[in-house]
């Protein structure tokens, strides 16, 4: 097995190394700033409003989860 | 506010599928998509584990950064949701996620395999809650109506948890201390940036 | 390239197996369970040495895919996409647009110096100008289409909404997926039939030497296809055969052999598409604006007869021995 999966890492390493590197070269390139962030919470929308409630129901579920 | 987790209890997990089932049917989801699904780490051999896995609903979630049409939204309970009528299916985020959780109905190239399907943590999608129309694309909102996502209510073992991260990172913590060992929070060093210390 | 190998290397996660740690302690008395059970932090620590491992498993459910339980490497396509990509895509495309500008306000247009002939002979003939204007306007759908995917929803979301965007990138992405099977089709037709008159010689040296005639104002003599010419003609090709390869993965994920790979693939397109939008931009503007009866040649396919002998004075003797110039036997040009 460890035969096995030496003998593919060497024939995937040319791919596999250049998108490392160039995933490498991508993060020291880019300020984290550039990285666009995954679109925030606007709670001024419907869809977005919290939903989640601490009923009876889901604190039932938390206390038999402490079993 | 209360932030939404997944946490998978491993030493817990017996591999039942049941989540995998009562998502599927609680959802209505489509033919060849598994919105959870449990996969066995060292199958047959000595310490091997069961993790029962699904859309972590990341912290900065990178399949909605990535979106050409950025028809995801984060909630105010950090469940990330998407549009299905604005998805495109070009499979973006496919390519992004960490953990397989965006799926396609169709089979076939990236021209036709219809709107993205993931896990929604049972709360539906933009459509008013708990709405036929809602239901028909994104199943049900389990959370609207003051509960939480089914696959973890209704876990025989108690192995996966759901519900505010910090009550049960708190759970999960008296766990571990108490039978003395745990294989780790699966997941969330990748999907918060944050692991549970014991 | 073996996808089988790259499928099983993908594997990797299973090594951990191999990588037992010591458990918790646990009391004397007690059996400890999880001696040597996998634990999440052995992933974490491969991860340190190996940003592209994956942690798979086995599953019980059709679908195969779904048996890799981590694959983290999306974060760092992530960075690409929307920092690294993002940014040599507005070089290429901003950057060439305004080089143009710049050229055009140094340079203004090239004239025929000699002014117009009058008489004209034929530079492409008619299949040819088809196999040109089939890639070329295909191409044009796919470049604006291709941009929408990185740039649509920064520049063209805000302007037209949620909806509407949407709307517009379903159809840009049929358009994308369909008209690349002719565009691979005119890349294909122009390789067999350009391919004699591109081969680099030794007179490109010289072209390329005295400028090709763009800086200064003398002509430097060349056959059908100048060194500049060459250039667009073989990063078209090239660039053409590494968008049709990389876009027929993207296309058919399911040979792609995993998600890894489409990543590739998709840096791959990316970028060779940047590059090929600012080098048509700069073919598009010396066969415009930038030259005066350039549009001619691809245009109704006949071109000036000064102007074939300032830019191709070899390739107008070839053709006046040929008999293929109207107006009689004409003295060589030079």
């Amino acid at each position: 097995m460890s035969q096995k999966a030496k003998e593919t890492e060497k024939s995937a390493f040319d791919r596999r190394s250049f998108f490392k590197a160039l995933g490498a070269g991508a993060t020291v390139a880019v300020a984290p700033a550039m990285v666009t962030p995954a679109q925030a919470v606007d709670p001024g929308k419907d869809e977005t409003r919290a939903r989640y409630k601490e009923s009876d129901h889901v604190k039932a579920f938390y206390r038999s989860n402490r079993y | 506010m209360a932030r939404m987790k997944f946490l998978c209890d491993a030493d817990r997990c017996i591999e039942c599928n049941a989540c995998v089932t009562a998502c599927k049917n609680e959802n209505e989801v489509p033919w060849g998509i598994n919105r959870r699904r449990v996969v066995t780490i060292n199958d047959g051999k000595p310490g091997e584990r069961s993790v029962s896995m699904a859309c972590m609903h990341c912290t900065d979630a990178p399949c909605a950064a990535v979106c050409p049409v950025d028809c995801f939204y984060t909630t105010a309970d950090a469940v990330v949701l998407h549009s299905k009528d604005l998805c495109i299916g070009c499979g973006y985020c496919f390519y992004a996620c960490p953990f397989g959780a965006p799926q396609y109905p169709k089979v076939g190239n990236f021209g036709s395999r219809g709107k993205m399907d993931k896990c929604t943590y049972c709360s539906g999608g933009p459509e008013a809650d708990l709405s036929p129309a809602e239901f028909q694309k994104y199943g049900s909102n389990r959370l609207a109506e003051g509960k939480l996502p089914l696959c973890a209510e209704m876990c025989s073992t108690k192995s996966l948890l759901a519900g505010d991260g910090e009550i049960i990172a708190q759970i999960y913590k008296e766990r571990v201390v108490k039978r003395g060992y745990g294989s780790g929070a699966w997941g969330w060093q990748t999907a918060y940036k944050e692991t549970i210390a014991i | 390239m073996r996808l089988g190998a790259h499928l099983r290397f993908l594997a990797l996660g299973l090594l951990l197996a191999f990588a037992a740690l010591p458990a918790a302690p646990a009391s004397a008395q007690q059996v400890n369970p999880t001696a040597n059970a996998v634990k999440e932090q052995q992933f974490l620590d491969a991860l340190k040495g190996n940003p592209s491992a994956e942690l798979q498993g086995r599953i019980t459910i059709p679908d195969g895919k779904a048996a890799t339980l981590e694959r983290p490497a999306g974060r760092e396509w992530r960075a690409f996409h929307q920092g690294t990509m993002v940014r040599i895509g507005a070089i290429a495309v901003i950057g060439m647009l305004l080089l143009l500008t710049v050229f055009y306000l140094v340079r203004g247009r090239i004239k025929i110096e000699a002014g117009p002939a009058g008489r004209t002979l034929t530079r492409f003939n008619a299949f040819e100008r088809f196999m040109h204007w089939l890639t070329a306007a295909c191409f044009i759908v796919l470049a604006l289409s291709g941009l929408n995917v990185t740039f649509g929803k920064a520049v063209l979301l805000p302007l037209i909404g949620p909806q509407a965007f949407t709307n517009v990138s379903i159809v840009a992405k049929w358009s994308h997926n369909y008209l690349a099977w002719p565009f691979m089709l005119g890349i294909a037709l122009m390789l067999v039939v350009w391919i004699k008159d591109n081969i680099p010689s030794a007179l490109d040296l010289k072209w390329i030497a005295a400028g090709g005639g763009i800086v200064g104002n003398k002509h430097p003599e060349a056959r059908r296809f100048n060194a500049g010419q060459k250039v667009i003609f073989w990063s078209v090709v090239l660039g053409g055969a590494a968008l049709s390869v990389s876009g027929v993965y993207l296309l058919f994920p399911a040979f792609a052999g995993g998600v890894l790979n489409l990543q590739f693939w998709n840096v791959i397109h990316g970028v060779v598409g940047v590059i090929m939008i600012a080098v048509i931009l700069a073919h598009i503007y010396i066969g415009s604006i930038g030259m005066e009866g350039a549009f001619d040649a691809m245009g109704s396919g006949e071109v000036d007869l000064n102007w074939a002998k300032e830019h191709h004075s070899l390739w107008v003797a070839e053709e006046m021995q040929k008999g293929h110039v109207p107006g009689g036997k004409l003295q060589p040009a030079e």
